[in-house]
Parts: structure tokens; sequence; C-alpha cells
């Protein structure tokens, strides 16, 4: 967690370090760096890990088609975890274990993402938006019984949906702020008795200009 | 161009920094959480026709391939909690003289030169670490026969067995059947206490009290 937070301030710095030296420059590649919370939903949830994920953080950088329309990369990262206390298990036939299970997923996407904001360049104090984006989740199954690890990598299709508001930091420079969003996350997976990853997640970060 | 480079960079380099914060499942669990349980039994077995019952006086210690017979306190205690479960079960303790309809044989088993046991190779050479003269001279003739398979199941640390051998259908099924077998496999099964190690093989095989 420790880690977590120097890594969020230094994000926020280099943020302001960054958005110095690009306000003569043209706005219209940007970058967002942010912290992502996922709530695991359907399979994902119910079959494998319940818990919300508190570890996560999204990074995206894009390019402004026109002052509404943005297409951009988005990466990041989010690890899941749980244990679930001993139970018993029938495995083969006549096979049974009993086992504390620790269920861990990590998950990376890299997403192609188009952004679309209503309120274009229009100075406001908040702006909202919307997103689709899609592209491949690079998966990290493991699964524990007691001490003894299973695991699997995998690459795998993967859909967003998202929406949210930009608040900038000042009227002249509305393309820098702050950024809070939700958004619905589609992972296609078909193994290890998860049938997908869907998740739901919230994310809050800086969005500021690049170049 | 370079500088879309770095922060293309930086995005990649975000997402393996925060691989570095995944938990490790195993530093999660205490020694009790990091032992599995495992039990297997010979569907063809009818438990409810075997009522008597000899557990062997000392601990089979198989260290890679090599058998040696030994009584430590913990064997002993290994030795008593299997006794007291037995009789639990509703079984009744006999001298080994007194030709008991079961044999049971609990053993320790280690790999140091591979670091690696695979417990199919363990039972496969059952019957160069077990002589059935042990459980007497009508059993000489005998090979052991174990009627189950286990998965592909593998440690790298000490593992207890327990083995319920079929000594009253040896004749019928020409050979000594392994009817029933207990692992334990993880941290601190040697340090830990026997009896409720021992308590969760029984526990989850209610069969054995079919009678």
């Amino acid at each position: 967690m420790n880690k977590l937070i120097i890594m969020l301030s230094t994000i926020f710095i280099a943020t302001l370090a960054v958005d110095a030296n690009a306000q003569a420059l043209s706005n219209k590649w940007k970058m967002q760096l942010g912290y992502n919370l996922s709530a695991p939903q359907g399979s994902f949830k119910n079959d494998f890990i319940s818990n919300t994920s508190f570890k996560g953080a999204i990074g995206e950088i894009s390019y402004a088609i026109n002052p509404k329309f943005a297409l951009g990369v988005q990466s990041g990262y989010q690890d899941y975890y749980q244990k679930y206390g001993r139970q018993v298990y029938h495995t083969q036939a006549n096979e049974t274990i009993s086992a504390v299970v620790s269920n861990s997923m990590e998950i990376i996407p890299v997403l192609l993402k188009g952004t679309f904001s209503p309120m274009g360049d229009q100075a406001s104090l908040i702006k909202p938006y919307v997103s689709l984006g899609a592209g491949l989740n690079l998966v990290n199954y493991r699964q524990y019984l007691g001490e003894f690890p299973g695991s699997d990598a995998s690459g795998t299709f993967a859909a967003q949906a998202g929406a949210g508001v930009m608040v900038p930091f000042s009227k002249l420079n509305n393309n820098t702020g702050f950024k809070l969003g939700a958004t619905y996350n589609y992972g296609a997976y078909n193994k290890n008795n998860i049938e997908n990853l869907n998740n739901i997640g919230v994310n809050a970060g800086f969005i500021f200009n690049l170049k | 161009m370079k500088r879309k480079n770095v922060f293309f960079g930086g995005i990649i380099g975000l997402a393996l920094a925060f691989t570095g914060c995944s938990k490790d499942p195993i530093s999660n669990l205490t020694q009790d959480e990091s032992r599995i349980y495992i039990t297997n039994f010979d569907s063809t077995t009818n438990f409810s026709t075997l009522t008597t019952f000899s557990v062997s006086d000392s601990v089979l210690v198989v260290r890679n391939g090599q058998a040696t017979k030994e009584l430590t306190a913990t064997d002993q205690g290994f030795i008593n909690a299997t006794i007291n479960q037995m009789k639990g079960a509703g079984y009744t303790q006999v001298n080994k003289s007194n030709n008991p309809d079961v044999g049971v044989n609990v053993s320790r088993i280690y790999n140091t030169s591979t670091g690696v046991i695979v417990y199919n190779n363990y039972y496969g050479g059952y019957g160069n670490y077990y002589d059935p003269y042990y459980w007497g001279s009508r059993y000489g003739g005998y090979g052991y026969n174990m009627p189950y398979g286990y998965a592909t199941y593998s440690i790298r640390e000490g593992a207890l067995t327990i083995d319920v051998l079929n000594l009253k259908d040896a004749n019928a099924n020409n050979g000594i059947k392994i009817a029933w077998t207990g692992l334990i496999r993880g941290s601190g099964i040697f340090s830990d206490d026997p009896n409720q190690q021992v308590k969760f093989l029984f526990d989850q095989s209610p069969y054995l009290k079919n009678r």
C-alpha cells in the first residue's frame, strides 16, 4: 500500500511538471494517470473472487481528433485476491481434499479507447465524458490449495464502456484537471471454472497535456 | 515522437511496477492453513465388513526411494492419533498376530535429491517399502495393489501418509489392496499436533464409519 501512495504522489508531481512544460504547446496529446478500484461481477465474482480489489492503477495516452473526440491507448494493473477458510472439496471420483484456498488474479488490460466529451473546449467547472474501448487482458490466474500453487497466464479479449467527469484545474487551461470515472469491463475468460472476468471499475486520477 | 515513446514506456513501466504490489498468498497463510489433507479410497471395498485393525509399531520413513523404520516421539503421536481415530470410526484394535481385517501403515515421505515427490511413484514402489510378511506369513506371496490414482501431486518437503490395507480380502483380491489413503502435505506437519491433523483425514472420510 505504501508503494501505491508513493507512486500516486510521484504521478501527481510528474503531472504538474509535465503540464508546466507543455502549456505553450498543442493540446492534442494528453495523458491520464490514476488509481482504480474494481469490483468483480458475474462468474468472476461468484466462482473465484468476490472481494473488491483496491490495488489498481490506470494510465492512458490519447490524441484529440477534434475537441470532442479523442482516441487513445489505455493500460493499467489490477490485483484481485481472496482467501477462503478451510473447506472440503471433492476433486476426483473418490478423492477429497481439505484445504484453505487462496485465489489470485492479476489483470493488465491494453485497450484501444475512444472518448467523447460533448462540451469539447468549452470552459466549465465540470466536463462529462463517455468512452468505449476494446483490446486485450493479460491475465495471470493463480490458485493455491494450502501452500501449493497452480497458475495459468493467458491473453483474452477485453471491452470497456465508461463514463465520468473531468474537473479542470483552471479556466485558462481546461485540458488539465482531475478526472473521476466509472467503467464496466467485459473480460472474456472460459477456463479454470471461471466464465468471465467482468468487473466494475471506479477510477480517479489526473489528466494533463503531453505535447 | 521520442517523447511519446518515453511516455508509452512509462505506462508499461507503471504496470510492471504495480505487479510488484501483488500480494503473495503464501505469506498470508498460517502453518495450519498451509496444509492440505487428501484422502482417497477404493470404491470396491465394503468397509462395513472390516471390523478389526492393527497399526504398524513404527513409522516407515521413505527418503529418496530408500525406506527405514523409525519411531520418534512425533511418530508415536501420529500412530496413537491413528489408533484413536480408527477406534472412533468403530474398528476394534487387535494384535497383528490375531489376523486383523485391516493393517494400517503410517509413513513419512521425503525427497531431498530432486526436491519433488510424485505420489504415484511412491505408491508404485509400495511393495518395495513395505514387506507383506510384516502382517503375517500368509500374505507373503502377495503384492500390493493401489486401485486408485492420484493426480499429479508433488511436494518439496515432507509428507505424512496413512494407508489402510485390506488384509481380510487379500485372498479374494489376490493381493493386498490399499483400501484407503490419507495424505497430509504442507508446513509444520511434524511440529504441530498430530491428533488434529489425523482427525481432518478421518472427518472427511465418513465412509470409513459405514458399519
